[in-house]
């Protein structure tokens, strides 16, 4: 029998950056919360995991230069979709960051990362009892 | 690796606060300074805060924020008639900058409060770093 180890990690290999990069947005929203015209951000969290699930890539698009000074898009633009949120409440000086939802989805995601951390632990360990044969 | 980037994300937000922090605590312990004109009198100080976008380290969003100017309150400094105090004019009038306290003091806990959700957040980051560094201990 064939123990495939880069197959035994899962998603979570692959949900571990995706949270880290969430981290940073939220981050920055909650940095923002007094800069005017500031919008929101989020990453669509459920349309990467569709994704992820029907076994597609987000699909770099080839576009199609002719001329040389024609840019290609960004490649870091390709793996999530970078959204606004819509406030409840928008401020007077166009910002439209809401403290505390910007804090709880920091503490949700927060949360969600260490979840990952912790089943990948567990696999790890798993892996490791396996290998020493204990 | 995205984590060390919030610490820089909030650390900006960290140093951004601070200076408003400070702008703050100058404007309210120059509420009573006076002046003989009223282009001496002090002028209370407001930073104006700007989001840093680095699109090599951060790609499409945007990586902390950063005080882009301070600018100068333009209201008019309130003449007082004062004609016994040392700086006033030939008139009697002494120049006093034109400061809210009340919207000082607001704006502090304002101020405040965002420094420490910047806080929280290094805090957080920082035991979510040290936890991935020890993944498979």
């Amino acid at each position: 029998m064939m123990i495939s180890i880069d197959k035994a990690f899962g998603i979570h290999e692959k949900a571990l950056p995706l949270f880290a990069k969430r981290m940073e947005v939220l981050a920055n929203n909650i940095s923002n919360q007094d800069t005017p015209n500031y919008k929101a951000q989020d990453i669509d969290f459920e349309a990467v995991l569709k994704r992820a699930n029907q076994g597609q890539q987000f699909k770099k698009v080839k576009v199609l230069s002719t001329a040389g000074t024609h840019i290609q898009p960004d490649k870091a633009s390709s793996d999530y979709d970078i959204k606004y949120v819509t406030a409840a409440t928008p401020s007077l000086d166009g910002n439209t960051v809401d403290p505390h939802q910007a804090k709880t989805a920091y503490a949700e995601n927060s949360m969600r990362y260490q979840i990952s951390l912790n089943f990948l632990n567990g696999k790890i360990r798993g892996l490791m009892s396996a290998i020493r044969g204990e | 690796m995205s984590l060390l980037n919030v610490l820089d994300i909030s650390g900006s937000g960290m140093t951004a606060s601070s200076v408003r922090l400070s702008a703050i605590s100058s404007n309210l312990a120059n509420a009573e300074s006076g002046a003989t004109t009223p282009e001496e009198a002090y002028k209370a100080k407001q930073p104006v805060f700007k989001t840093i976008y680095d699109k090599s380290r951060f790609g499409e969003t945007g990586g902390g924020v950063e005080v882009s100017d301070i600018q100068e309150s333009t209201k008019e400094p309130r003449s007082v008639y004062q004609p016994s105090n040392p700086l006033a004019n030939e008139d009697g009038m002494v120049f006093y900058p034109s400061i809210n306290p009340i919207e000082q003091m607001a704006d502090m806990i304002s101020a405040s409060r965002t420094y420490s959700n910047q806080v929280e957040t290094f805090k957080t980051t920082k035991q979510l770093i040290s936890q991935t560094l020890n993944m498979g201990q």
